[in-house]
């Protein structure tokens, strides 16, 4: 319990000693680390609908056989290549971020997912059949807890890739506030983008040990026949 | 007596491989009567658990017909899992409960079935455990529950005995006749130990494989309950054999 409010506080502790040390505006460094947060949060939440969707639809028959390989390709799409003209297009706003966002997280997400439906064996598959479930009830009943161990593992990966990628879109898009604009502003001091950086690696260390890993082990221990 | 379940020539071949065309079903035609306890028996490769797989609509690419009796369908049959195919992250009272979700029975109804499975079964104390945390046997009685929840008309078993211990599938061999007297469904069972057959069988189909077909129907009217150790027992066991490797 005390380790858990330590891992709680322990972002909060330092964001405050950062901005006083550093001479930085307490209220600014907090609204550009929590409106990074919300856009990647928002970000996760639509590629994990996504790509679950998506999973579902093509894990397996003909369907996948078409789909698999298009979306190995375009998950190789260089995307950042087409970050300059998005922001051309869509201006310097929270959309362009997250639209970049969800494509960064998105493809560990759908694989991942895909190899947990891959995964399951056929007599449970045939169980599911045997008891007459169809629908919405096949989703939600068997198709949603089979999925559960890849949802995590590609969201362990996919947001692992999306704090580097939200740091970057920030900066290239140029948007006006956020973590990125943060480091931008900074760029000339050597010591607040290490603190910065290092602020960044207490939350994602944080919440990897709040969150991540008790899912990730807890996910893979419900699936143990 | 009506069939609950015939079989007109049933054939299925696969073509994975297109040089290797594998007959795993060659033209097998049958009449399954309601209430009786039938059983495949024949050694691997003879395509019982195919066939078994096709009655039970699981396997859907095939030729042939499956007819059911009229007013069957598919919620009528259950299928008992060689491995038990419990789901790893329900209960054992969800496992037993899970068939009744689709077929929208009142909550109230459901749980006082679910209450009379765990009761029959023995895993009262078990209800709120997860299947890992069961042995072998324990399993496969929530399997067998499971199964038994929807009150099938067919009760379709793969092996159910295979991967338990001895003492174990002696037990639960017993409580499955018990059952079977009790609510009388149809139970089509396929296994590759002659003895269990002709434990438990009204009636033996014995496949030969490559391809899989059945080489004869044979009769048991041994007396019930079935003495192991007798003469008859043997005798219906050695002709058996006899079929398979003539």
């Amino acid at each position: 319990m005390a380790v858990t409010i330590a891992f709680v506080v322990a972002p909060f502790i330092f964001l405050l000693a950062f901005s006083r040390l550093a001479h930085i505006a307490t209220a600014q460094l907090f609204t550009d680390a929590s409106t990074s947060i919300v856009r990647l949060v928002i970000a996760y939440a639509i590629a994990v609908a996504l790509a679950w969707a998506s999973a579902v639809l093509f894990y397996r028959g003909r369907r996948a056989a078409v789909a698999l390989p298009i979306f190995d390709v375009l998950q190789s799409f260089p995307t950042f290549a087409a970050l300059p003209l998005a922001t051309l297009a869509w201006g310097r706003s929270d959309n362009t971020v997250i639209i970049f966002l969800v494509i960064t997280i998105i493809w560990p997400l759908f694989f991942s997912i895909v190899s947990s439906l891959k995964l399951v064996h056929k007599d449970l598959e045939e169980a599911a059949e045997m008891s007459g479930l169809t629908g919405f009830d096949y989703l939600y009943l068997f198709l949603w807890p089979v999925s559960i161990p890849g949802l995590i593992t590609g969201s362990v990966i996919g947001l692992g890739e999306a704090w580097e990628a939200l740091v970057a879109t920030e900066i290239i898009t140029g948007v006006p506030n956020g973590l990125g604009s943060f480091f931008q502003t900074f760029s000339g001091s050597v010591s607040i983008t290490a603190f910065g950086i290092l602020g960044l690696l207490i939350l994602i260390f944080s919440l990897n040990k709040l969150v991540w890993l008790p899912l990730l082990e807890n996910s893979h221990q419900r699936m143990e026949e | 007596m009506q069939p609950v379940i015939s079989l007109k020539n049933i054939t299925k071949t696969f073509a994975d491989h297109p040089d290797e065309h594998l007959e795993a079903l060659s033209n097998v035609n049958l009449e399954i009567l309601g209430g009786e306890f039938f059983i495949f028996v024949g050694p691997s490769g003879s395509g019982k658990s195919t066939l078994l797989r096709i009655m039970s609509g699981l396997e859907k690419s095939y030729s042939g017909s499956v007819t059911l009796a009229p007013g069957m369908s598919q919620n009528d049959m259950s299928f008992v899992f060689q491995q038990f195919a419990l789901f790893p992250w329900l209960t054992v009272a969800e496992n037993i409960g899970f068939g009744l979700i689709a077929r929208r029975l009142p909550p109230a109804q459901q749980h006082r079935i679910i209450a009379d499975e765990l009761k029959r079964f023995g895993l009262e104390k078990f209800a709120h455990a997860h299947p890992h945390e069961l042995s072998g046997g324990m399993r496969q009685r929530v399997g067998v529950a499971r199964a038994l929840a929807t009150s099938p008309k067919i009760l379709f078993m793969d092996e159910p005995f295979s991967e338990l211990d001895s003492f174990t599938a002696a037990e639960l061999r017993g409580e499955l006749l018990t059952i079977w007297q009790e609510r009388k469904p149809t139970v089509i069972m396929v296994t590759h130990m002659i003895e269990d057959a002709v434990e438990l069988a009204d009636r033996i189909a014995v496949l030969t494989p490559r391809p899989g077909r059945i080489e004869r129907i044979v009769e048991n009217r041994l007396p019930r309950p079935r003495e192991k150790r007798s003469g008859g027992f043997y005798k219906l066991e050695d002709e058996i054999y006899k079929i398979i490797k003539p």
